[in-house]
């Protein structure tokens, strides 16, 4: 079975090949708006996330080119405001099955001015797409606190999409070391 | 296959009784596996499928406030915390959602005093861990 | 010469190279607990009262203390009580001998069941490393010594199965040819690969181990280490295990109990 399938043959992920075939076609009209970041399933093939086969016996790896396009294809373009988001992580992670985390995003958290959604992206993971958080202007503060797994020393990417169309990114470097006893 | 029935779930607020308009800090915890389907029996080289919890939903006197879609780069025994305004005493719920679309849940009271009240007196208050499993 | 005479120069021998081994414990003042050569944010999240995730197992272990179980219908709070009264300083004498024979807090609590609540001793399921009922109530009772001496007993009936941990704690195992003090006496500080080694205590255990997303007993964790240094890894609960368990909690005497600790 391939690894990368671009076919999803699911009846509920046909939507998501109207989209790109959509998207292809010039023309993100299929939802009457404009697609939006949460419209598609970053986290890579879904048929490979969700429905194991039986007896899978391929080692999923991490791809940093597709990573990186998964980030572009969030930002879409936009230039990035800097400054917004503030990613706070340990230069060495104590083990990369543990990583603590915490995002912070400079926003007046109004009803026309809130980071809507959040991605938190490493770019070494086998599925670089960690989590994405979605806040209110009821949640006062937009921060963050968690713990992740990173397979290797890798950037950890976030790209806060405001609700003004918007966009923050910033990243920041952890190192995962190998273990002593790994 | 679903979670264990004993699985724990925590939920703290910090702190329990604010004032309106103050920024209170919600903790979580939940207690899964979060086997990311990359791991491997050495022996038999077959994958552990992916179990998940993909979403917590805060639902704060029955608002939606905080959504979080997790993926399989989230740690086991996963961890979060954020931030809410204290607006009106009442439940913070949060839902944990897994990959069989079975819910958990877990509540706590928040109390809310007036701004103006110094102090706000002896308000009751979920102060304790309000922990289920 | 004779066989019995050869018999008595063997022993003699063997006598001479365990007297001649330095009773190389750290001075009081230099234990080090595990925490120690843990970072920061590792500290942070064992200190941290909500967050640190050994304390799902010792709340489950709180449940379970009331949880009536086994053919008397009794639960540990019947007979014990208050666990925060009843085993107040109880986890820090453990491992010690009970019957002539040496058992550590989790045997014990098996034995517990077995013969004061006619109760199946706790388990591992087949996929498990251990038994997760039986970790959470270690947990439990450790935790009602937290920040108290560990204090194990290693004179009288526990003298030989003392004498018998320091003589594996010096022994040297595994392809690798590696006896515990060589890292945790000689080298306790220094690098291995990218961590830093520490003095070997089991004062936090059991300790949620973060390669393992999960909490796991000090025995488990001496499995691993025979394992790395590739010799041939014992059973949990084997009584070689229980021997050092018991020399090196004697080794780290006075360190706090730190259970649940966070540890890597």
């Amino acid at each position: 079975m391939a690894e990368k399938s671009d076919k999803p043959t699911t009846g509920a992920l046909s939507r998501r090949r109207l989209l790109a075939g959509a998207a292809a076609g010039g023309a993100a009209l299929a939802l009457g708006r404009a697609a939006r970041a949460d419209d598609y399933d970053f986290s890579g093939n879904p048929f490979r996330d969700r429905f194991q086969t039986f007896r899978q016996t391929f080692r999923v790896e991490p791809n940093r080119q597709e990573a990186e396009r998964i980030v572009r294809a969030i930002i879409r373009g936009r230039t990035p405001i800097p400054g917004v988001v503030t990613v706070i992580a340990p230069d060495i992670a104590e083990n990369g099955a543990a990583v603590p985390v915490t995002i912070k995003i400079d926003s007046p958290m109004t009803a026309d001015d809130y980071p809507e959604l959040v991605h938190l992206i490493a770019l070494e993971n086998p599925f670089p797409e960690i989590a994405k958080y979605r806040f209110t202007p009821a949640c006062g503060v937009a921060e963050v606190t968690l713990r992740c797994r990173m397979r290797t020393s890798a950037p950890l990417v976030v790209v806060a999409e405001m609700s003004t169309g918007a966009v923050g990114v910033t990243e920041r470097f952890v190192e995962v070391t190998l273990g002593a006893c790994s | 296959m679903a979670a264990r029935k004993d699985q724990k779930r925590r939920l703290k607020i910090v702190p329990a009784t604010a004032r309106k308009g103050d920024i209170v800090t919600v903790k979580t915890l939940a207690e899964h596996e979060m086997e990311p389907g990359v791991r491997f029996n050495p022996e038999t080289l077959v994958v552990y499928p992916r179990f998940i919890i993909n979403k917590l939903i805060c639902r704060y006197s029955g608002r939606e406030v905080f959504v979080a879609d997790w993926y399989s780069g989230v740690s086991a025994n996963p961890y979060l915390a954020f931030k809410l305004r204290a607006e009106e005493s009442g439940t913070v719920e949060i839902e944990w959602v897994d990959d069989y679309n079975q819910s958990t849940f877990a509540r706590a009271e928040l109390t809310v005093v007036d701004a103006a009240a110094p102090g706000g007196g002896d308000a009751p208050g979920g102060g304790d861990d309000a922990t289920t499993g | 010469m004779s066989a019995r005479a050869v018999a008595a120069f063997a022993i003699c021998l063997l006598a001479a190279d365990a007297l001649a081994e330095p009773a190389r414990r750290p001075a009081p003042e230099e234990l080090l607990s595990g925490a120690a050569f843990v970072r920061p944010e590792t500290r942070a999240l064992q200190d941290d009262s909500f967050a640190n995730p050994g304390l799902i197992w010792v709340e489950r272990g709180a449940a379970l203390w009331q949880t009536a179980d086994g053919d008397t219908g009794m639960s540990c709070a019947d007979c014990h009580g208050d666990a925060e009264a009843a085993m107040k300083g109880v986890g820090a004498t453990y491992p010690k001998v009970v019957g002539g024979r040496l058992l550590n807090l989790s045997q014990r609590i098996n034995q517990c069941r077995v013969e004061h609540m006619a109760a199946a001793p706790y388990v591992a399921a087949e996929h498990e490393a251990e038994s997760e009922n039986l970790l959470s109530l270690e947990a439990y009772v450790k935790a009602q010594s937290a920040g108290m001496p560990m204090a194990v007993a290693v004179d009288g009936a526990a003298a030989p199965f003392f004498e018998r941990g320091r003589e594996l704690y010096f022994q040297r195992v595994g392809q690798m040819d590696l006896a515990c003090t060589m890292c945790h006496d000689d080298r306790a500080g220094h690098a291995l690969r990218a961590e830093p080694i520490s003095q070997g205590h089991v004062n936090g255990f059991p300790a949620y181990i973060l390669r393992w997303d999960g909490l796991a007993s000090a025995q488990r964790r001496f499995r691993f280490c025979n394992e790395q240094a590739r010799a041939e890894p014992l059973a949990i609960g084997h009584d070689d295990y229980n021997a050092i368990e018991l020399y090196v909690a004697w080794r780290g005497a006075t360190l706090p109990i730190e259970s649940p600790a966070v540890r890597r």
